[in-house]
């Protein structure tokens, strides 16, 4: 048996030559193995409660990027509604109305993806049976990140490619280490590596979900205007309709539900904001000589990235109606 | 000012636009210049989401010092409904220089 396996990656990893060496005792070799793994446990929350959190964050990307074109198109309708204008096939083929071509789009999934493979892989090296499902993570991130760079084409931005290139690169070298290092060192090596690109990805993803909650703030008081629009319209004539200024009243309230509701979807921006940092305190700890105060940083930045995942979460389900 | 904080500007102007525009039944003549107007920070905007480009550039924060400016007069009269002329000469000068950022785009 390796029982280097067993062992965490710090420095103690390295007693068993030193014990060799030393000419230890078996229950002193035992007592460094119970350490290790208590450390290695140690690790396994954090990083699980991080993966569970990033699945929602991530998640809730994907939504916002699916209805990024679906939004910029309805709006564009009721605009042309509320100015009695004509609607034509050719105004919502306009590629000027999409926000995110096919190409685009795909390539954002296909990051979304490898990311998720990433932090999947983190989270099987952690767990107590990583020596056989570490492969498969590893070969599944793989697949992700080959995904990934086929979705480069032409039509998707240089900027996108080069940032999401870094990230393939690094989550290659990830792929690397789970295979041919041993588990306990390629987890470690594993978050230190991807510091610097997983963190220029996210920061990526956080800026354009942003700017599509932009969009949505913007169609939405739009809609604000049109609700109060036909309200004031139908209020104007000579002989109201009741009916039809109830429906009217009705489609205001609504409307300003969402409106009012509109700051809790903020929370996918933020989301991916406490995910990069929760991503820093997991590569501070990998590198740290693992001391309870480094664990408490690390469980500590975890917990208020799993806080703004489950609000991100419930809002995009509750709001988006998904 | 970052493209994500223009953009964010450039909505603000857009939301302000819309509660003035509230204020006047359609087919009146400012309710329609206040559309158009609407209807081009809209278009600008989704141009800026749809393209990437440099905003760590000098021409860039050139640009977003006169956008500031431009806000800075808006915000005087923007939420004043008895001075709508003057809101839509401040917006049509911001709007100029949305016009000449969408122009930095490769």
């Amino acid at each position: 048996m390796n029982y280097s396996n067993l062992l965490p990656n710090t420095p103690v990893r390295h007693f068993p030559r030193a014990i060799k060496a030393l000419g230890c005792s078996v229950p002193l070799f035992v007592l460094l193995l119970l350490i290790g793994c208590a450390q290695k446990m140690a690790y396994r929350e954090p990083i699980t409660r991080f993966q569970q959190a990033s699945t929602v964050v991530i998640e809730t990307a994907r939504v916002y990027y699916r209805i990024a074109n679906k939004g910029e198109r309805d709006a564009e309708i009721d605009w042309r509604v509320a100015r009695r204008e004509e609607i034509r096939v050719r105004t919502l083929n306009d590629k000027k109305l999409r926000l995110l071509g096919a190409d685009d789009l795909a390539a954002r999934m296909a990051a979304l993806d490898a990311l998720a493979k990433h932090g999947r892989l983190l989270l099987t090296l952690a767990s107590s049976d990583a020596a056989t499902k570490a492969k498969d993570a590893a070969n599944s991130l793989d697949d992700a990140i080959v995904r990934l760079r086929k979705s480069f084409r032409d039509e998707v931005s240089e900027d996108f490619k080069k940032k999401a290139e870094g990230f393939a690169a690094i989550a290659g070298e990830a792929v690397k280490l789970a295979l041919e290092v041993e588990i306990a060192e390629a987890l470690d090596k594993t978050i230190v590596a991807s510091e610097k690109n997983v963190k220029t990805l996210i920061s990526l993803l956080r800026e354009e979900v942003s700017m599509l909650y932009e969009l949505r703030r913007k169609n939405l008081s739009a809609a604000r205007v049109s609700a109060t629009d036909e309200y004031n319209e139908e209020l104007a004539k000579k002989k109201s309709n009741p009916l039809k200024l109830q429906q009217a009243a009705d489609r205001i309230k609504k409307v300003e539900d969402a409106w009012d509701n509109l700051p809790l979807l903020l929370g996918a921006g933020p989301g991916l904001d406490a995910m990069e940092r929760a991503h820093q305190q997991l590569v501070d700890y990998a590198r740290s000589g693992k001391e309870p105060q480094d664990l408490a940083a690390l469980v500590e930045a975890v917990d208020a990235f799993v806080t703004r995942a489950t609000v991100v979460g419930e809002a995009t389900k509750t709001i988006l109606g998904i | 000012m970052d493209r994500l904080e223009l953009i964010r500007l450039i909505c603000d102007v857009i939301t302000e636009i819309d509660v003035l525009r509230s204020d006047f039944r359609r087919g009146t003549k400012k309710r329609e210049r206040l559309d158009d107007i609407r209807a081009e920070l809209d278009f600008l905007q989704r141009k800026l989401v749809r393209h990437a480009f440099a905003d760590n550039t000098e021409e860039f924060q050139t640009l977003t010092t006169s956008l500031d400016q431009a806000n800075a007069e808006l915000r005087q009269t923007i939420n004043d409904v008895n001075r709508v002329a003057d809101t839509l000469e401040s917006l049509v000068k911001f709007v100029g220089v949305v016009q000449k950022v969408v122009g930095l785009i490769p």
